[in-house]
């Protein structure tokens, strides 16, 4: 590891920083500091298309006096510039207003001693090895349905970060992870249509990589199956929502459950609380320990411990998800969700293969991507454009594009009727896909 | 134009770091050998401050300073790229090294004789914007607006306010010689209400922004925000389910933009033509929209949001002709994609930061005015909506799919404007869409400075705008079947 990640320097730097700001006057203080370095290559046409390597740092800092409040950021690591950081966010602080709530997180709650999480699992990889991985992901994604398929590149990616958590209760923790990736994407055509579609595999540790061969079938496979996309009419469908788009499905749900959005009564679930919002066969659990999760994390993002708890359990929502403020904002304890949740796991009593679900549906749609930003987490009001296939009599008949789905997201979790069985690991959500009874399909 | 620029952003970037032009020529020797095309330092650094209110009292203010250098080379179609947050020689030697690893090396070039100091069109302040009122003026006008908004109506609930700027300083040191500069000030400033009314709940947000600084926001400038932003919670309160399918769809004048910015803007840029991923790849010269759509974008425009004086390459902003009576004219470039592509380019090589590769972006994209009176446009639409304002969008630049979300819509029934409707999704296809523009008003309208841009994760400030105009039929998302 170079000077880069040199663990001893930042944690100097944290310390300096909490040091100088108590000695100005500051009555606590809170001080992030992360550093990463990286590299990444990227493919097109068998040929290199960018080397890139990243190298980045910045360090943060929150000051308060009293209840009043201020933050400043950098990414020059010089003692004078940190110095300009800690006097910018004092300076700000001192016009911010006393806001009865702000402070660091009760004692207690800090996490001195975190669960010890292995997340960091360096590639040893070179440029050249990187490139021909990324080579013999495209080729082989070329050399499939040929005269049909093009590349829009193929790529892989490796990212190390130390990332430290300090404050002026004594609170300091740091650690290392890892992250790494692969991609291939490709565009089918045929008679002028042009359709694109990609695959790709992201892991803690490069060893749990899927395979290029892997990747490239997949992009491959999924590439051709949108040739021939088109409209349907206009009209009320069962809808399945798969891989990604199933995972977004639920992201609404915990957003509209994040202590903030419920303070600022600008959500859905407010006064929903141990109320049923889901059939009762559902339950959504957070688990921040899972070996190699994607959201694992033995504290939140001001260092309170996180804990195993349940979101939903048999349909019932059970908790709000808090921060130290927005929870003494509505008068709870903070569930160690600043910065939001840790791995959540969507269990059911009554799942199914994603086969038998497809196989289940007389007419609908499953809805491998959604398209837009029409989500509202205020009432939950949803809109959005979709590509996907059209099924009838339990068989995929072709591909669907230029249409959108609506509904309301309250009623669109009442009215779920199936849960898969497959879950795909590569989301912070897991779950399977998610069947929705009906929602209008606009289209031609 | 200007030179004092490029002598006042060296002062602030290379020397105050210890750096001189010969440690330039430095980085460059390591870098330049015959097989290199392009290559190019670019040193940036950008001081930001935001301050946010909710709940009637401004919680925080917070600061934020970043700086770095990226280094580029380029061979053919292969870039290499390296940055560093360290203005020190070391770290520019070792970025050097690591950029140009695309390479085996070959001969050495003739090292730079002497640098060829560009000019710089002014197109905007060079003030720091941060300094253009005190802290206790930024929180003022912050609760002002929190006033104002309560004021409206009983039924608004929260509000939140927030008020931010930028002050960006560039260097650029191209291979050949050549050296540019430019400083972008940006400030912004943006509200949210919500309003109540029973067990209903409706959000509202207005705001806006430019290249200048806060003296921008005026009392009245501040009220025009606040009164739209209230109207649109207000209104939703009373919107009634939106129809679904396919009917005429009548888009209101200034952000509605965002339709061309989606539809086509993003399809015309130079990269994704030069790699024939985009709908719109060897579609020049052939008619893509109605002959009342003419299409621009514009890095000129004085003080606006998207407007650059010189792109992130050091090419002189420009106003490209995109779509002219409905025939696609020109694309977006950048300079490895207009070499590629044996073109020039156009000042659209844009980034993020120092920490990015530049690609061909978007400035200013706009349509320019037809004859049409907007409310001969409305009254034309038997059974339709008419949308005022937008969320974001979203396209799908090879099939040409693209979605922009309503925050504002109503339903047009024998051509006048009754009910409000609920927020909906419209969706249509890129290559189409514009040759169903059958009226286009001649009240052209600019966003007020709003607009973020994202493509491969990178974002950039953006500008759009286009007067009222008709399509004559496009895919409603609502719920109303």
């Amino acid at each position: 590891m170079t000077t880069q990640l040199n663990t001893e320097f930042l944690k100097e730097i944290a310390e300096q920083a909490i040091d100088f700001a108590q000695r100005k006057g500051a009555d606590a203080v809170e001080v992030d500091v992360h550093a990463g370095q990286g590299m990444s290559v990227n493919i097109l046409n068998q040929q290199i298309d960018s080397l890139e390597y990243d190298r980045g740092k910045e360090f943060s800092i929150t000051v308060y006096l009293g209840k009043k409040r201020g933050s400043a950021t950098t990414n020059d690591f010089s003692l004078d510039s940190i110095k300009r950081a800690v006097n910018a966010a004092y300076d700000f602080a001192t016009y911010a207003a006393e806001d009865p709530y702000s402070g660091l997180p009760d004692r207690e709650q800090l996490a001195f001693n975190p669960q010890k999480l292995e997340q960091y699992y360096p590639w040893d990889i070179t440029a050249e090895k990187a490139i021909e991985l990324a080579m013999a992901c495209e080729a082989h994604a070329l050399s499939i349905n040929k005269p049909l398929i093009k590349s829009d590149g193929a790529g892989l990616s490796t990212h190390q970060t130390y990332e430290l958590l300090a404050n002026s209760e004594g609170f300091m923790q740091g650690y290392f992870s890892s992250s790494h990736s692969m991609h291939c994407a490709l565009i089918a055509e045929k008679n002028g249509e042009m359709q694109s579609e990609s695959e790709y595999t992201c892991a803690m540790d490069p060893t749990d990589l899927w395979t290029t061969d892997y990747i490239a079938e997949e992009a491959n496979k999924k590439a051709i199956a949108r040739l021939g996309a088109r409209q349907i009419p206009t009209q009320n469908l069962p809808i399945l929502f798969v891989n990604q788009a199933a995972a977004s499905f639920w992201k609404y749900l915990i957003g509209a459950a994040m202590g903030g959005n419920i303070y600022r009564r600008s959500s859905f679930l407010l006064d929903q609380l141990n109320q049923i919002i889901l059939p009762e066969h559902i339950s959504l659990i957070e688990k921040p320990f899972l070996h190699k999760g994607v959201g694992s994390s033995p504290f939140d993002d001001e260092g309170v411990y996180t804990r195993e708890k349940n979101l939903i359990h048999h349909g019932r929502l059970m908790t709000y998800l808090m921060s130290t403020y927005s929870g003494r904002q509505l008068g709870i304890p903070t569930t160690g969700n600043a910065g939001g949740v840790h791995n959540i796991v969507v269990e059911s009593a009554q799942v199914k293969p994603l086969a038998d679900l497809i196989g289940g549906m007389h007419k609908g749609l499953i809805v491998t991507d959604t398209l837009g930003q029409g989500v509202s987490l205020v009432n939950g009001d949803y809109s959005k454009g979709m590509t996907g296939f059209y099924v009838e009599n339990g068989q995929i008949q072709f591909p669907v594009e230029e249409i959108t789905i609506a509904g309301n997201l309250k009623d669109m979790y009442q009215q779920i009727v199936g849960i898969g069985v497959e879950q795909d690991h590569r989301y912070n959500i897991r779950t399977g896909a998610v069947l929705i009874e009906n929602m209008a399909v606009a289209g031609s | 134009m200007s030179q004092e620029i490029i002598h006042r952003v060296t002062d602030s970037l290379l020397t105050s770091s210890g750096l001189s032009l010969q440690d330039i020529d430095r980085v460059f020797s390591k870098i330049m050998c015959s097989n290199v095309d392009y290559a190019d330092l670019y040193f940036q650094s950008v001081y930001h401050e935001s301050w946010y209110l909710e709940e009637g009292i401004v919680k925080e203010g917070s600061y934020a300073y970043d700086q770095g250098v990226g280094i580029r080379v380029v061979s053919g179609e292969k870039t290499g790229y390296a940055y560093s947050d360290d203005l020190v020689l070391p770290a520019l030697e070792d970025a050097a090294i690591a950029a140009r690893s695309i390479n085996r090396l070959g001969n050495a070039t003739q090292a730079i004789k002497a640098w060829n100091r560009g000019s710089t069109p002014i197109m905007y302040s060079h003030n720091n914007p941060l300094d253009s009122m005190t802290s206790q003026q930024k929180v003022d006008l912050l609760n002002k607006a929190d006033q104002l908004a309560r004021a409206a109506s009983p039924k608004v609930t929260q509000v939140m306010a927030s008020l931010s700027s930028s002050y960006e300083q560039v260097l650029i040191f191209n291979h050949d010689g050549s050296c540019h500069a430019d400083i972008r000030p940006l400030v912004r400033f943006n509200i949210q209400v919500l309003a109540e009314f029973g067990d209903k709940r409706e959000g509202g947000s207005c705001g806006g922004g430019l290249r200048g600084d806060y003296a921008h926001f005026s009392d009245v400038l501040i009220q025009e925000f606040v009164n739209k932003a209230v109207k649109q919670a207000l209104t939703n309160l009373e919107a009634i389910p939106a129809p679904a399918g396919l009917m005429p769809v009548v888009l209101g004048s200034g952000w509605p933009g965002v339709l061309l910015h989606e539809a086509i803007g993003h399809g015309l840029e130079g990269d994704f033509i030069r790699k024939k991923t985009s709908a719109f790849t060897d579609k020049l010269g052939q008619r893509v929209a109605s002959d009342k759509c003419t299409i621009v974008d514009d890095a000129t425009l004085l003080n606006r949001r998207g407007s650059v004086a010189i792109d992130d390459e050091g090419t002189v902003g420009q106003n490209t002709m995109l779509i002219e009576n409905g025939i696609l004219r020109g694309f977006m470039q950048d300079k490895l994609n207009a070499r590629l592509m044996g073109v020039a380019a156009t000042g659209n090589g844009r980034r993020e930061s120092y920490a990015h590769i530049p690609m061909p972006r978007m400035t200013n994209t706009y349509m320019l005015p037809g004859d049409d009176d907007p409310a001969d446009i409305i009254k034309s639409v038997k059974k339709g909506i008419y949308a005022v304002n937008f969320g974001g969008g979203e396209v799908d630049i090879t099939s040409g799919k693209f979605v922009f979300s309503a925050s504002e819509a109503y339903l047009i029934e024998d051509g006048k404007v009754t009910a409000p409707i609920k927020g909906a999704t419209l969706i249509g296809n890129g290559p189409d869409v514009l040759t169903k523009v059958t009226m286009v008003g001649n009240d052209l309208q600019l966003d007020p400075g709003v607009g973020v841009c994202g493509k491969d994760g990178q974002s950039v400030p953006v500008g759009v705008g286009q007067p009222t105009l008709k399509v004559s039929e496009m895919v409603v998302g609502g719920t109303q079947l």
